[in-house]
């Protein structure tokens, strides 16, 4: 073990203070190196300092040197550049594809709404409606901010580099509910629009399409869970479960699905894990009081039945691979895993109370290996909340707490640090936010965004108001790619925005952001009033490059 | 087809023989490199098709430094940031499940360990740093892989990650510290478990 022992070469007592501004100096002069070895040669400490940092660069040599060596061959890889007829790829990609907040494939409706919640009927019936709907969508919405990851190994699975790769597609369903006709689960070629495959489903209508490792599975209102090959759209297997279920995770050769199942007149209903098997859809174990909301470190954490009139949910840490308890967390309201990130696991409880049905909401920093909590924000249930991401040590989050109308739009831009939760800076805002690369793009004022550095929050530019922009939330979601803010307002409506300097490049465009494939940009409206369609946006331009119409509601995309 | 509104296509393109000597040049440091930020096999596999998916169609359009007699320096930074960029969106996506293959090493993989002590420590030291740099924040390990292992300077890092070479040169420092303390601990978590 080369670096084991290096602290105990450094002389006890406070560090040289120099030292680090010696060592960054180095950095960026290479003759601040000399320097920095004149000093070491009379400084103990920093002598020590620095053969313990030789040390362990070279034991991070060694450790990414056990990785250089790629599992692929170059013949995999140039394959997977063509396209099915062999033609170059039909459209460019720049570099950077970076940051997709939130996650837009997943999303049944548009996205819970940062600006505010719309007004409740406050009576017996719509409270019970509401209820119903709360736990379905906060299932929904938590297990959608952890989409299926890659599978995990499986001995009887094929190995990743054993998959040829899939080109980029647009995967959905559509489907007419209480009606006779079949729906459909659907491919698309993200680069030009056309179908690829159609799976026949008695209703079309999914609660989430996961596709990982080649193979799309979907859930259907009619208790069907389908495995398919995302390639070909051929079914690989097919099993049916209690209630409505939703595939949510894979992980250990398991694949982890959510159902719904009605639970009486005018009760909520109850949500229900089970683990399948990836190979065959057979059932492995089963989970009676709550849903999955996360998968991490062969930990899956799920979310008790909890409605968010509720007092009290629990998160339960069970071992992914038989289910076991390992430790519980009870929080307020309705609890959902929102990021499991540095040891912590960050929760989200959502409770409304009073007549008014007013939101008191929570954010929980637990021990992710004790399920101890760390710290909370507030301190006290408050107002409503969004988290938007961690970034820098920061925990970035919207809130609504110590605003009049605390079910109104957010007001507050917090960047928490994630040691301790306190707050290390905060500006107004009005409505929503995204976080893009070491940026956060906030609705400042009415058709004005505001950017400022995700890591002091120092403003970087405002556009004013922007033309074209009819919107008094103008970012409910968005994501920043190749330099540029695309940006998706509360009255619908994208607009692009150079990164650096906030000015508009181009607004409009059909429907809300999806994400980017294939160097489009794919957005997409969801069955209401009319059918719903996808599209293919030159993202440079706004331009439509493509639409694809189904014949019936479209009712979920997933990008892949 | 090309973008018809796409102004940056040019006449000299890579041939298809030029990128696959530009894959097999550079395959081995972007995986190692992807697989250090997800510390994930397979989706590193996944992430390393999608960034020589990027530059191949970058090269398709003529786009610099994609280009044929373009200095082999560029051309890696390019790749790197076009890696960098994958692996902050699946990061950001949270498709990601951190798990450890089970399959056995590849071939060659604990060839590059061969230089420490015994079998035991390689895996002890090789199970503390991955821990250890799981603890640290993406960015830190970025730079910390392209500056100490990649051998990129601060400014070439920062160019990297679209960060300016001050920052990065502090954050590397700071990476450093913190990779330190967090290995040391992970460390004598795990020889502590060793004994009897």
């Amino acid at each position: 073990m080369n670096i084991q022992h290096p602290h105990s070469d450094v002389p006890s007592g406070p560090a040289c203070a120099a030292f680090e501004a010696l060592l960054t100096q180095s950095l960026l002069e290479p003759e601040a190196a000399g320097e920095l070895r004149a000093h070491a040669r009379t400084c103990a400490h920093c002598r020590a300092r620095l053969i313990a940092y030789d040390r362990l660069d070279n034991a991070l040599r060694r450790h990414v040197a056990q990785f250089a060596r790629s599992p692929l061959r170059t013949e995999d890889i140039v394959q997977s550049l063509e396209t099915p007829d062999g033609s170059p790829p039909a459209a460019p990609q720049d570099i950077a594809r970076l940051t997709v907040l939130p996650s837009p494939t997943t999303a049944p409706a548009p996205p819970r709404r940062p600006g505010g919640r719309p007004r409740r009927v406050f009576s017996w019936v719509a409270a019970i409606a509401a209820v119903l709907a709360l736990v379905v969508a906060a299932a929904a919405l938590f297990s959608s901010r952890h989409p299926g990851g890659p599978a995990a190994p499986n001995k009887g699975q094929p190995a990743a580099t054993q998959v040829p790769a899939l080109p980029a597609s647009v995967y959905g369903t559509a489907g007419t509910l209480g009606s006779d006709t079949n729906g459909v689960i659907f491919a698309l070629n993200a680069a030009d629009g056309t179908p690829r495959w159609q799976f026949p489903t008695p209703q079309g209508q999914s609660y989430k399409l996961l596709v990982v490792q080649g193979v799309l599975y979907a859930g259907e209102t009619d208790g069907s869970v389908y495995a398919l090959d995302a390639r070909t759209g051929k079914l690989l297997w097919h099993i049916k479960l209690p209630g409505s279920p939703a595939p949510e995770q894979i992980g250990d050769g398991m694949v982890y699905v959510n159902t719904l199942e009605p639970n009486g007149v005018n009760q909520p209903g109850r949500v229900a894990l089970y683990t399948l098997d990836t190979r065959t859809g057979g059932q492995i174990w089963h989970f009676d009081n709550g849903g999955i909301s996360a998968l991490v470190d062969g930990v899956a954490y799920v979310s008790s039945n909890t409605s968010t009139t509720q007092s009290t949910g629990t998160i339960y840490a069970l071992d992914a691979r038989d289910g076991t308890e390992r430790w519980h967390f009870q929080g307020q309201g309705a609890v959902g895993v929102w990021e499991v990130a540095g040891g912590q696991v960050y929760i989200f409880g959502e409770h409304v109370v009073g007549g008014a049905l007013l939101p008191s909401n929570i954010l929980y920093a637990v021990d992710a290996s004790t399920g101890a909590l760390r710290w909370s924000f507030p301190r006290q249930p408050s107002g409503d909340m969004q988290p938007l991401g961690i970034e820098n040590g920061l925990f970035y989050l919207l809130s609504n707490t110590g605003s009049p109308a605390p079910e109104g739009p957010f007001t507050t831009l917090y960047a928490l640090n994630i040691s301790g939760g306190s707050v290390r800076w905060q500006t107004a805002v009005n409505g929503g936010a995204v976080l893009g690369n070491n940026i956060l793009y906030a609705g400042n004022d009415a058709e004005d965004v505001v950017a400022y550095r995700a890591s002091d929050g120092s403003p970087l530019w405002h556009t004013g108001q922007i033309p074209g922009v009819s919107s008094d939330i103008p970012v409910i979601e968005g994501l920043e790619a190749q330099g540029t803010a695309y940006l998706y307002g509360r009255e619908g409506g994208i607009y692009a925005l150079d990164a650096s300097s906030g000015t508009l490049l181009w607004s409009g465009g059909p429907g809300q952001i999806g994400g980017l494939a294939s160097g489009l940009l794919i957005t997409f409206t969801y069955g209401a009033d009319t059918a719903g369609a996808i599209y293919g946006l030159n993202p440079s331009t706004g331009a439509v490059r493509w639409t694809y119409t189904p014949t019936q509601e479209l009712a979920r995309i997933t990008i892949q | 087809m090309l973008d018809q509104d796409d102004p940056t296509t040019s006449t000299a393109l890579l041939s298809l023989a030029e990128f696959t000597a530009l894959i097999e040049r550079h395959q081995g440091e972007l995986f190692g490199f992807l697989r250090s930020l997800v510390q994930h096999q397979e989706q590193a596999s996944d992430l390393l098709q999608d960034t020589f998916c990027d530059a191949w169609y970058a090269a398709r359009r003529g786009q610099a430094p994609l280009v044929p007699g373009a200095a082999r320096e560029a051309v890696r930074r390019w790749l790197f940031r076009a890696a960098y960029c994958q692996a902050i969106s699946a990061l950001r996506r949270r498709r990601l499940l951190r798990w450890e293959s089970l399959d056995a090493p590849g071939a060659g993989q604990w060839e590059a360990l061969s230089s420490l002590a015994s079998f035991e420590d390689q895996v002890v030291e090789s199970a503390a740093m991955q821990a250890a740099l799981a603890d640290l924040p993406t960015r830190d390990v970025t730079c910390l892989v392209l500056h100490v292992v990649q051998g990129f300077t601060a400014a070439e890092t920062a160019e990297i990650m679209g960060d300016s070479p001050q920052a990065v040169a502090k954050r590397i420092t700071r990476a450093k510290h913190r990779l330190l303390t967090a290995y040391l601990a992970h460390e004598a978590a795990d020889q502590g478990s060793r004994r009897p």
